[in-house]
């Protein structure tokens, strides 16, 4: 456990200190799959029952997403997500992210009557007193409602998913601002705050990450400007799109 | 979180390395005619000695009381020096940062961070409360604001880190050069300048170094007592 805390520590170090972005990001990239298979069991989206509201699908999945669309470049874009892979291809990975999430509010499991009270509840371990109270009153009220609650939650999920393929920049930045409110409940209510005070956390969960991903494709006032020529085809194609 | 005992030890023995280069930098800098920022040096010296009693016990140096009367009051001092000097976005940076670590202080001293009475790992285990072979250390008081300094500390160290330059060959005769400007900021990114020297800033990196430590270990200080 040690050994894997050093790693993440040397990676989120080496993100920090410009010298190593780079390499530290190749790292994470190599080092969140590892994870997301060994340790986070997928993200429990074989299970049949991952939800959003409870971690799915996977921190290390978001971990290594937020490497590759924020790997550094002076390409310009309308977002920082943007930038690095273009605009279709940035495109195409949020809806899909948000849409997957989506689709699972309305897996049986999370429509169940008090899928989201028993999710709630489970986070009452060791918390302290005000967010156990907290907890308790959010899990007396969702209690039964499970299915409602997972339809409404599942369609602000689906807008938020297709929110980034609006032509209008407000309609955007509304997807977005839905985007960390989503993130906020999931985290205070779903994630326990990835759980610090159960004495098994092991990292803040995947709210806080799908909602730095939300500010990664808040889109900009102005676009920068592209480069006149392009240095790799490839990419250009999508950054140019 | 039940932290491995020889983790402990050796972050303990990293801050009293720590300390005690703090105090050499703060008895050598005059003799070598060197600037040095003499408040962080003798904030990390004591920093470092509380640092590692707060994770071994036998690190251990005054009392706890005693230890919160310090700290309490370099956060007033800080927070003073802070204010009279708040025009200089340098000064105040560095100033400002010395106030929340004897902040920091005060709160794991009053707040009960002491070395864990509990020994091995939990690494892979669930520690459900009531439950066989459940170990568990969860003695913090207020411990919502523990949780908030400790992520509060990882991003100052984040922060730190990230200002940081690269070290290139030019940085020496570069450094030589600005000399003269006491109070300058250095090319590592190091404020200070409080000193009497020639304006040649004393190793200003590893200052960086140290406050990084430190504020790690004081992060890590709080997670064993807190997860």
């Amino acid at each position: 456990m040690v050994l894997f805390a050093l790693v993440e520590l040397a990676i989120g170090f080496g993100i920090a200190w410009p010298p190593a972005v780079k390499p530290a990001l190749i790292a994470c990239m190599v080092w969140a799959p590892f994870l997301w298979f060994f340790a986070e069991g997928l993200g429990g989206l074989a299970s049949g029952s991952a939800s959003a509201f409870t971690g799915a699908p996977g921190a290390s999945l978001l971990y290594g997403l937020l490497a590759v669309l924020l790997w550094p470049t002076e390409r310009g874009g309308r977002s920082e997500a943007t930038r690095f892979v273009g605009t279709r291809r940035a495109q195409a990975v949020w809806v899909v992210l948000w849409g997957l999430l989506a689709g699972l509010a309305f897996l049986p499991a999370n429509t169940a009557r008090n899928a989201f009270s028993d999710a709630i509840s489970g986070n009452g371990t060791g918390v302290p007193v005000w967010y156990g109270s907290l907890l308790d009153h959010a899990s007396a009220w969702t209690a039964g409602r499970g299915g409602e609650l997972a339809v409404v939650f599942g369609l602000a999920l689906a807008l938020v998913a297709v929110s980034v393929l609006l032509p209008w920049r407000r309609a955007v930045r509304a997807g977005m601002v839905l985007a960390l409110l989503l993130a906020a409940l999931i985290w205070v209510f779903g994630e326990g705050f990835g759980m610090p005070f159960m004495g098994m956390g092991t990292d803040p969960d995947t709210a806080p990450l799908l909602a730095v991903l939300a500010l990664a494709f808040w889109p900009s006032r102005r676009p920068i400007a592209e480069p006149a020529v392009a240095p790799e085809a490839g990419i250009v194609e999508g950054a140019a799109a | 979180v039940n932290a491995p005992a020889w983790l402990s030890n050796l972050l303990s023995m990293l801050m009293l390395a720590l300390a005690a280069y703090s105090l050499w930098r703060l008895l050598i800098a005059r003799a070598w005619e060197r600037d040095t920022d003499y408040e962080t040096d003798a904030l990390h010296l004591l920093a470092g000695l509380a640092a590692a009693g707060l994770i071994s016990t036998w690190a251990h140096t005054l009392p706890r009381g005693a230890w919160t009367v310090v700290f309490a009051a370099g956060g007033v001092y800080f927070a003073v020096r802070a204010v009279r000097s708040w025009a200089e976005a340098g000064d105040r940076r560095r100033l400002v940062g010395g106030g929340a670590c004897c902040a920091v202080l005060v709160y794991m001293f009053t707040a009960g961070v002491a070395p864990s009475t509990l020994h091995g790992s939990t690494a892979g285990q669930y520690t459900m409360a009531g439950m066989p072979g459940m170990i568990l250390d969860q003695t913090l008081t207020y411990p919502s604001i523990g949780l908030i300094f400790a992520v509060g500390l990882a991003f100052a160290a984040v922060a730190v880190l990230n200002r940081m330059a690269p070290m290139t060959a030019q940085d020496g005769p570069a450094q030589a050069a600005s000399a003269g400007s006491a109070g300058s900021v250095s090319s590592g990114g190091s404020e200070g300048g409080n000193g009497g020297g020639s304006g040649l800033m004393l190793a200003p990196r590893s200052v960086d170094v140290c406050r990084i430590l430190i504020v790690l270990v004081l992060a890590y200080a709080i997670l064993t007592k807190l997860v």
